[in-house]
């Protein structure tokens, strides 16, 4: 009997051991984990609520547009522009971002998706073009730093656009949120903007046989990391690195089989 | 029938008047043309393959306007299998010593000389796709990259081309809006002889889909090429993508590329070709990657190309199955020879052949014949005249550079086409070209004979997004001019801010091209943006009469700020020469364009460019006055006497002024002290202008340019300051 369970334990051994040796096991997490809260959750980002806190301009010219659009990215609604020079609406926060919520010395990233057709352009700087601003000013009013995430022409698809990160001044006590096109002609659609803290610490951890590369792409495809190719029978490769809080991220491996193994974070 | 839908057919039948006028377009019945793959011909220029025996075909060929059939005479066969269209032209002749003559002199040139031109316009959407060859087996290709292939043969009294064009490098439209004929038009362009000949008379020009003649017949699975087309243009590259370390290589040996792989299942049994293939999509270099990578770097080793245009192909392959393939275009290059002087820049000086040089320069040197400026000089000795008249005008007030107009590249009506697409206004700029008799390179030689520099300003890259036959075309005008000793520089792109990364990789074209000059980029703002895509940036602040006059430091200190941390690279200022009712700007007065010129010195600005020129003729329009322009002689002649000064001179600290709309700058140079002091209004005003303590004013100071001198009191100058006075003070042997 004794030597049934001998055979047994020891099929049983093999069998894991071969289940390992065909295994990549890939675990990605960061600190804190992602999605990062919208900071503008209350603040109707995605004109759900209409027009709800957004200031229309006190002027539109005559044929120029400026209203809640059907076609959404996510949701039922979106804010659609038509103009001639850049129209846009706005939302002064100060109040709302407490120093409690936006912190002097954290950096903070803008993100929002846009629909833009083939008149809006950027030729004339980052600051013209279809998306959203962010600018954060002292309670005097005279000093001010922005950040933004515009974008020209979209072929009228959806585009997620996302800003460069700021650091928030410690003189920063106002805040206006800007969404619209500027200095720029064309039609557009803006849906879902979005404020998070800018970065997260992602760490991750591949374990399996033979590994050869692994690299870690945001979601628009950019490189993040390339370990390049790795020495012979690597079986366990750890990274930890900082990374904008706004993309969802893919890790991708190979084995020298030439297997590949795909992991998403967040899922 | 209510009025509007009686005006509604009226409507109709005046546009289909227009798009398909009453004459009849000939047809081409294309039912028994269709062949097996195993049947396609050799592509070779022979037509000696039997299969061309059962070909469709046209002949009598029609001058563009339809008026007569053209002397020499083409005839065009058609067949076509379900990958590809294959076309072969017999192109008749009647001089075969001119017409060899002239396919060696054009053979690089597709436009230039007699050449075949190939229209297909599935389901007559008139969105169609445009091919040229010429007997030396060039290609232009409308599309960009592609996969046609070509052969061709002379013999002694005609030429034959035989080209295979797949379908999937056609333009399809969807798939509902295709209709069952194609247009279809076969030309032949003959420019030795004025000839420009095409099967179906066009009348206004070849491009003109409304006149193609009709392809019946023709049975092609229009969906599954349309959604392939779809799918490459909405994800390009999304499982290979290829980047080069260069797209021009002269003495690089090799060629570095780096291959992305995206799969998002195995890539088990795979490997990599990488090939390089000549303009005729010959393979010559083949190179394998294996165990392939997400990220794989490969040399090539070039060294034994011949000078020309080559395609590296890569190709993810499985087996005999293709799972993948990206293609890149590079040229391989003539080096450019060194050029005699050397131009530099040293601590964010520009000097040539070991000289400081400070750039006092203006655009707005042409003709403006598109819309006769000038009037309408047709005559060329005229032209000649009057660029000499500007030349001289320009250098007699002061001026060292110039920025020719575009209107004096000839070259560009070679690709007219192509030109239109990317010029703000094309008709005007394509009349200017055509009426300009004179060539860039005799207006090069008249700026020479006049002491004045050039920067040109290249044209085909003014776009966002650059495809090879841009850069093909530019590249020909910096071939023609790279050599040519009167240009310092390149002129990049104006206000192109927010195309960072292009401005970034149109830098790099001019340095693979021109490693020897310097490349400027004027833009609005971004200047951090695009702190790395020139030698030289610079900004336009164009401040009068709405706008403080302080806009002009605050340009310069963001410039000096984040160019000036980079000693080899320069910043300019382009400041206003000019007035416009629409923008609301006003001629400056020579006091207020002498205060601009002295705050952007004072703020270590390191060239001054106008906008704008206006020769005599033009001047007192609303632009640029007499006034001011007659002041630009004195004006400049001040800048380039203090420009030693502050592009030499030392910084000197600690001068304060008990008057604050004053902007001061101390320098130390030779031995002699300056103070140079600006009032940044048109507040009249008494100021003391008190130097540090360690500074002992000693002397008589001369008061530079005013013919005054003034005794300082205790060591304080006193002056007077009406609107925007600049006063210079020199101390002669410096401070004690």
């Amino acid at each position: 009997m004794r030597k049934y369970f001998y055979s047994i334990g020891l099929f049983l051994f093999l069998f894991q051991l071969s289940l390992l040796s065909e295994n990549i096991k890939i675990t990605i997490n960061s600190i804190p984990p992602l999605p990062l809260e919208n900071l503008l959750k209350d603040r109707n980002p995605g004109f759900e609520d209409g027009l709800k806190f957004w200031v229309l301009p006190k002027d539109i010219p005559a044929g120029e547009k400026i209203e809640i659009s059907n076609d959404a990215y996510k949701g039922k609604y979106s804010l659609y522009v038509n103009s001639k020079k850049g129209i846009g609406v706005y939302q002064m926060l100060t109040g709302f971002l407490s120093p409690d919520i936006i912190v002097p010395g954290e950096n903070y990233i803008i993100s929002c998706w846009v629909k833009a057709g083939e008149e809006v352009n950027q030729r004339g700087g980052v600051y013209c073009g279809a998306g959203s601003s962010f600018v954060i000013y002292s309670s005097d009013w005279k000093q001010a730093k922005s950040t933004l995430c515009k974008t020209g022409n979209t072929e009228k698809k959806w585009k997620k656009i996302v800003g460069k990160p700021v650091e928030v001044p410690e003189f920063g006590k106002v805040y206006t949120l800007n969404v619209g096109t500027s200095y720029t002609p064309g039609e557009a659609w803006i849906d879902e903007i979005s404020i998070t803290k800018a970065f997260v610490d992602l760490s991750f951890t591949v374990e399996g046989n033979n590994i050869l590369q692994i690299i870690l792409e945001d979601e628009i495809g950019n490189l993040i990391f390339d370990s390049g190719r790795l020495p012979e029978k690597t079986d366990k490769f750890s990274k930890t690195l900082q990374v904008i809080s706004t993309y969802q991220y893919k890790i991708r491996v190979i084995d020298n089989k030439g297997e590949i193994y795909v992991q998403e974070y967040p899922k | 029938m209510t009025k509007e839908k009686i005006c509604l057919l009226f409507f109709i039948f005046a546009i289909s008047n227009i798009v398909f006028p009453f004459q009849e377009l000939p047809s081409l019945d294309v039912k028994s043309a269709k062949i097996q793959v195993v049947d396609r011909p050799d592509i070779d220029g022979e037509l000696n393959d039997s299969v061309w025996k059962n070909a469709s075909y046209v002949e009598n060929f029609y001058l563009l306007s339809g008026e007569k059939l053209a002397s020499e005479q083409t005839k065009v066969y058609f067949l076509y299998d379900e990958d590809n269209i294959y076309v072969a032209f017999i192109c008749y002749f009647k001089d075969y010593e001119a017409k060899i003559k002239e396919i060696k002199e054009n053979a690089e040139k597709v436009f230039a000389g007699d050449a075949v031109e190939l229209f297909i316009d599935p389901g007559r959407t008139f969105a169609y796709t445009h091919i040229a060859v010429n007997p030396a087996g060039t290609i232009f290709f409308s599309g960009g990259k592609h996969n046609i292939v070509v052969g061709t043969k002379v013999f002694q009294d005609r030429y034959q081309i035989e080209i295979a064009v797949p379908f999937k490098d056609i333009k399809f439209p969807k798939p509902e809006e295709i209709g069952s004929d194609w247009g279809i038009n076969f030309c032949r362009s003959n420019p030795k002889i004025k000839e420009w000949s095409c099967w179906s008379a066009t009348l206004t020009g070849f491009h003109n889909p409304a006149k193609f003649g009709i392809l019946k017949g023709i049975k092609v699975d229009n969906k599954k090429f349309y959604l392939a087309q779809k799918e490459r243009k909405e994800n390009p590259g999304n499982l290979l993508s290829i980047e080069t370390d260069r797209t021009f290589y002269d003495c690089q040996k090799e060629i570095m590329v780096n291959i992305r792989v995206s799969p998002e299942t195995s890539l088990k049994n795979t490997l990599l070709k990488v090939q390089i293939q000549d303009k005729k999509n010959k393979v010559i270099i083949e190179q394998n990657i294996r165990p392939v990578l997400f990220t794989n770097q490969e040399k090539i080793s070039i060294s034994s190309l011949p000078e020309d245009k080559y395609i590296i192909n890569v190709l993810l392959v499985n087996g005999e199955n293709i799972i993948g393939k990206v293609d890149k275009i590079f040229w391989k290059i003539k080096p450019m020879p060194e050029i005699k002087e050397k131009i530099e820049i040293k601590n964010n000086v520009l000097y040539i052949d070991g000289n400081p040089f400070f750039p006092i320069g203006t655009a707005g040197f042409g003709l403006g014949l598109g819309w006769e400026l000038l009037g309408p000089i047709k005559d060329k000795e005229k032209q000649v005249q009057l660029v000499e008249e500007m030349a001289k005008d320009l250098s007699t007030h002061g001026f060292n550079t110039v920025i020719p107009s575009g209107d004096f590249f000839k070259e560009i009506l070679k690709r007219e086409e192509l030109f239109k697409k990317f010029a703000s206004y094309p008709k005007e700029q394509i009349k200017a070209l055509k009426d300009t008799q004179i060539s860039m390179d005799e207006v090069l030689e008249i700026l020479k004979k006049y002491n004045l520099r050039a920067i040109l300003y290249p044209p085909f890259l003014n776009s966002e997004s650059l495809d090879y036959e841009q850069i093909e075309a530019w590249s020909e005008i910096m071939f023609t001019y790279r050599e040519n000793t009167t240009i310092i520089a390149w002129w990049q792109s104006d206000e192109s801010d927010g195309w960072v990364e292009r401005n970034e990789k149109v830098y790099k074209l001019y340095h693979e091209l021109d490693p020897y000059r310097p490349v400027w980029l004027n833009v609005i703002n971004a200047v951090t943006e695009n702190k790395d895509a020139g030698d030289i940036l610079s900004t336009d602040p164009y401040p009068i009469p709405n706008i403080p006059i302080t806009l002009i430091p605050t340009h310069a200190d963001r410039l000096k700020k984040i160019i000036g941390k980079n000693p080899r690279q320069s910043f300019w200022l382009y400041l206003q020469m000019y007035g416009s009712e629409h923008e609301k700007k006003r001629c400056p007065t020579p006091k207020e364009e002498r205060c601009m010129v002295f705050l952007s010195l004072n703020h270590g600005v390191k060239g001054l460019f106008y906008h704008v020129y206006q020769p005599k003729q033009r001047r007192n329009k609303g632009a640029l006055t007499e006034e001011l322009w007659q002041y630009m002689k004195e004006l400049n002649y001040q800048t380039k006497e203090m420009a030693p000064v502050y592009l030499l001179g030392k910084d000197v600290e600690g001068i304060t002024s008990n008057c604050n709309q004053l902007d001061i700058a101390a320098k130390e140079y030779e031995g002699d002290f300056y103070i140079i002091a600006c009032n940044t209004t048109e507040k009249e005003t008494s100021a003391q202008i008190i130097p540090t303590l360690t500074t002992k004013l000693v002397k008589e100071i001369e008061v530079l340019f005013e013919s005054r001198k003034i005794l300082p009191k205790n060591n304080i100058i006193e002056d007077n300051f009406s609107e925007y006075d600049v006063h210079i003070y020199k101390i002669h042997g410096g401070r004690k």
